[in-house]
């Protein structure tokens, strides 16, 4: 193994506040701008800050032989614009080095691929104006959120210019490939896929810190054995940025092991890579072909997470029944509330699986229960729709 | 005359209260304090449980001290009701079903909170078989209906009766299933009737298949009363088919209300609201209150739906409600203090209560007094004192709907029912109560008393009236831009200040006027304006408005105007 793509994905959503019955129609400001900030403020200090720092170390150390890729989502940026300039700015120093890449996506880290092909383009469009704006970089590479992908989407992308698309790696679809190849989708013309190798990933995100795993503790001289171990041509990583500090708190070791991982990496000849380079400078081994939408959610590894009970579906079909509405009122005001209110995580709170999937809800959800997010949604849902009717009609 | 002495038993008091229990017997011995000498006795009561007149013993306020004596039939009592507890603690076991007197079955836990029962009852028997002078200190109850509750109520009954051993009193009235024990206990002690109000019965929470230790107790409870009060027909039904109880000794009396102080308040949104107000349980029908709505909803898109409280049924409620796609107009608040339920109530455009089985339906009524037109299920005690209210069988989810969408549409209906009712619930007093009351007692104590009824005003306040006006008012303003309207500037007597005025109140047409009292039509200008003439005239002028007969009404006005 030669080569090796760490990619991390950042995004934060905008909690709603217990919107009530007694609200609708009286209350314009759906969200909880104090818990906002301070998840925020806690992310900020618990990884954003230090990791940003670790990154910055190592390339000041490393040179250009170190690089790493970012999807910052459209409502993460707005907040840090809004609350912590000075968290933004560290990232803009970063993509200064040169050794960031950016990777597309929904603007509002929504769902809208599976509801509306308008929406979705309006917000891959408007995340990479925000990206080049913010950090001076049109991506090239798409990735969907929550990893969702299939050939629809790969087909859909490379419409828009893009030359790379990520996708989780999924074992029942390598049929005993390797996922540490470059793939393609059957139906487009040249547009790439990008598969993350589970494994390697899911030992940093899921076995870290579980003294149970018999790996137990990983190091970074242990993990970069195993990524010249593999087979393949590359290596993907990826992972929520907030894996670092965050889900799993710096007195497990979490900041130690990264920040010496590259030096061990590059002392076993590895050589990283960002997203766009490998689509670049690597072949196509094969197809990937994926009829129904996966991604990398739950252990079912599909849309279920989102939408399978009918609180989701109903508020995701009410939401995008809105959108002809509100799109012909051109209210900026009005259409920026809409879109804030398809980002994913609203779907994911409302949730009612249970077990491990469960678990992994309630620690990230800030709601009591699925029900309460519900009940809060739709009561916001049905006030925009009341502002919407409100609008003039434009002949 | 000496005054009648009712020894009263409760469970629930204010501030001590759980639901509408508590909130009834306060009513009722208000009402009956101004009748009767009233002593009542609680299992438990804070400093503020407090009512002029009546002579209140909170147990476990007071070291109870007093004489039990041994009763061969309340003894036989309690025997049965280890075996009705012991039902309690053991589970369905295939196709036969209970087998109440083998414990084999039982778990370790269960077998010994039986063990645990036993001897507490045994206690309890002992302390009475000497015919002594006892002292049992003070009584405590930490949760209303606790897991020991079923221990609690016999506890209850010798501590009651240990009290009552002191007291003086001509009959017993207890509240309940909780108090029937101590009702009985005290009966046979004393030698006094003892008359049972039936406010809820584990039929109406559980429906027709209750069965177990509460069922038994209730039978057991109601077949030795000397006279039953349910507290409505109702229930006395339910009593005399569903506990097999003779219908003789059953006197129906409907609960009343207190007079509030009602308002309205502007929605927020364009919509019509639906209101649903109480517990989210199979016993209130909410699953019937979801089927109505989507059936409403399919023919009238401009109505939302709102269900306060909460409740075992609503995790299911919200997810069938995404279900049926109405997620946008079904709303739900979760439990809602006094001061919200107001708020709603002086929001809602209908109020709906499609209750399975209920033996009053105090928030009827309430919705009432807030002039709300309701739509209620003929299973209520409340479908009996709101005679104007529209009503269906709680199955009936499609006359329901359509109930609502008549409502909601139809002006002339529904200020037929909102003033119908109001005339309905003017009876719905306390007072009105107690007079039934003292006929269940002249009944069981064969000799008349009714003619202490005199001190009772049966009939509301005459503020309730004015209610009437104000909020038939109030509760339509913004919801007729759309309505055709006439022009009232033609009736003689009307000028344009005066038009939007009605208007205001919702009187557009010349029907609404023809369909308003001319008292209210009074009301609603009194105060507002000084131009108003010749009102006794307006139906008259209206009636030929709407008819096109103008010639009629020029001659008409030309004659108002020369009077």
């Amino acid at each position: 193994m030669k080569n090796v793509c760490f990619y991390f994905s950042l995004h934060q959503p905008n909690q709603l506040k217990p919107y009530s019955f007694f609200d609708i129609g009286d209350d314009p400001f759906y969200e909880n701008d104090g818990l906002n900030r301070s998840f925020l403020d806690e992310v900020s200090s618990n990884c954003y800050l230090p990791m940003n720092a670790i990154l910055m170390e190592n390339i000041h150390r490393l040179g250009k032989k170190f690089k790493v890729c970012f999807s910052i989502s459209g409502t993460l940026i707005e907040q840090m614009e809004m609350y912590r300039s000075d968290v933004l700015r560290s990232f803009v120093e970063l993509a200064k080095t040169g050794q960031v890449e950016f990777i597309g996506q929904t603007y509002y880290h929504s769902l809208s691929y599976i509801f509306s092909p308008s929406e979705f383009e309006r917000q891959v469009k408007k995340h990479m104006t925000k990206t080049e704006e913010v950090f001076g970089q049109i991506p090239t590479v798409f990735r969907n959120t929550g990893m969702i992908y299939c050939n629809d989407l790969a087909a859909r992308v490379e419409k828009l210019r893009f030359k790379g698309v990520m996708a989780e790696g999924l074992d029942q679809y390598l049929s005993g490939r390797s996922y540490n190849h470059l793939y393609e989708a059957p139906n487009v013309w040249h547009i790439k896929t990008l598969l993350k190798n589970y494994k390697l990933s899911a030992d940093i995100t899921h076995h870290f810190n579980d003294p149970n795993w018999v790996e137990y503790p990983l190091t970074a001289e242990k993990f970069a054995n195993w990524i010249s171990q593999e087979k393949g041509d590359f290596v993907n990583i990826f992972m929520p940025y907030e894996t670092f500090g965050q889900h799993i708190k710096a007195p497990s070791g979490i900041f130690d092991f990264i920040l010496n991982l590259p030096q061990a990496l590059i002392s076993k000849g590895i050589t990283f890579k960002t997203a766009s380079e490998l689509v670049d400078e690597m072949e196509v081994k094969d197809i990937y072909d994926i009829h129904e939408p996966i991604s990398w959610r739950d252990s079912e590894k599909d849309l279920s997470a989102w939408m399978r009970n009918t609180m989701q579906t109903e508020a995701l079909h009410k939401l995008y029944d809105l959108e002809e509405m509100v799109i012909n009122s051109n209210d900026e005001q009005l259409i920026h509330a809409w879109s804030k209110l398809q980002t994913s995580d609203y779907f994911y709170y409302m949730s009612t699986k249970t077990f491990d999937d469960g678990a992994t809800r309630d620690y990230l959800s800030p709601y009591p229960s699925p029900y309460e997010c519900y009940i809060y949604f739709m009561n916001a849902l049905s006030d925009l729709e009341i502002k919407c009717k409100k609008q003039p009609v434009l002949v | 005359m000496n005054r009648l002495k009712v020894l009263m038993l409760g469970w629930e008091f204010p501030p001590l209260i759980n639901g509408g229990l508590g909130i009834a017997c306060y009513g009722i011995a208000k009402a009956m304090s101004k009748v009767c000498d009233l002593t009542l006795i609680l299992p438990k009561s804070s400093p503020e449980t407090f009512l002029q007149n009546v002579e209140i013993f909170g147990l476990n306020n007071i070291n109870v001290t007093g004489k039990l004596s041994y009763q061969q039939q309340y003894e036989d009592a309690i025997k049965k009701y280890q075996d009705f507890a012991k039902v309690l603690t053991i589970e369905m076991e295939g196709e036969e079903g209970l087998h109440p007197y083998d414990e084999s079955g039982l778990s370790e836990s269960d077998r010994e909170k039986l063990k645990r029962l036993k001897e507490k009852l045994d206690t309890l028997s002992a302390q009475s078989r000497g015919n002594r002078e006892v002292n049992l200190g003070r009584f405590s109850l930490s949760e209303m209906y606790g897991d020991d509750v079923e221990y609690k109520v016999a506890e209850y009954a010798s501590y009651v009766a240990a009290l009552a051993s002191n007291l003086e009193f001509d009959v017993i009235h207890g509240h309940d299933w909780m108090t029937m024990l101590a009702g009985l206990k005290v009966k046979y002690q004393s030698g006094k009737p003892f008359v049972i109000h039936a406010h809820a019965l584990s039929y109406d929470r559980a429906g027709p298949e209750a069965r177990g230790w509460n069922y038994d107790l209730e039978k057991y409870g109601l077949e030795n009363a000397d006279a039953i009060i349910p507290v409505s027909h109702y229930t006395g039904k339910v009593i005399e088919n569903h506990y097999g109880i003779d219908g003789a000794k059953i006197f129906p009396v409907h609960n009343g209300i207190e007079p509030v102080e009602a308002f309205r308040e502007k929605k927020h949104f364009p919509e019509k609201l639906v209101l649903f107000l109480g517990r989210v349980t199979g016993q209130k029908g909410p699953e019937y209150f979801l089927d109505i709505a989507s059936k409403v909803l399919a023919e009238n898109d401009n109505v939302r739906f709102v269900m306060a409280g909460n409740g075992d049924r609503l995790k299911q409620i919200i997810e069938t409600g995404a279900y049926r796609k109405v997620g946008n107009k079904f709303h739900f608040t979760g439990f809602l203090d006094r001061e919200k339920v107001n708020k709603l109530l002086a929001m809602a455009d209908v109020y709906c209560m499609p209750s399975v089985s209920e033996p009053f339906g105090l928030s009827a009524v309430e919705a009432a007094q807030f002039g709300i037109p309701a739509v209620i299920s003929k299973q209520s005690g409340a479908a009996e004192v709101m005679k104007h209210a529209l009503k269906a069988d709680f199955w009936d989810v499609d006359l329901m709907a359509k109930h609502i969408n008549n409502l909601l549409t139809d002006n002339t209906l529904r200020n037929k029912v909102i003033e119908g009712t109001y005339k309905d619930i003017e009876k719905v007093t306390w007072d009105q109560s107690a007079v039934g009351i003292l006929k269940a007692y002249e009944n069981v104590l064969e000799k008349p008393i009714s003619a202490s009824a005199s001190s009772l005003t049966p009939l509301a306040a005459p503020k309730m009236k004015k209610l009437v006006a104000s909020v038939t008012a109030d509760s339509q303003i913004g919801d007729f831009q759309n309505t055709p309207k006439d022009d009232f500037t033609k009736i003689a007597g009307i000028d344009a200040e005066i038009e939007s005025v009605l208007n205001k109140a919702g009187i557009l047409t010349w029907e609404d006027i023809g369909n308003t009292r001319v008292s209210i039509l009074k009301e609603l200008i009194e105060n507002k304006t000084s131009s108003a003439k010749h009102v006794s005239s307006w139906h008259q002028q209206a009636n030929l408005a709407s008819k096109g007969n103008w010639e009629q009404l020029n001659k008409l006005q030309k004659n108002l105007k020369n009077r």
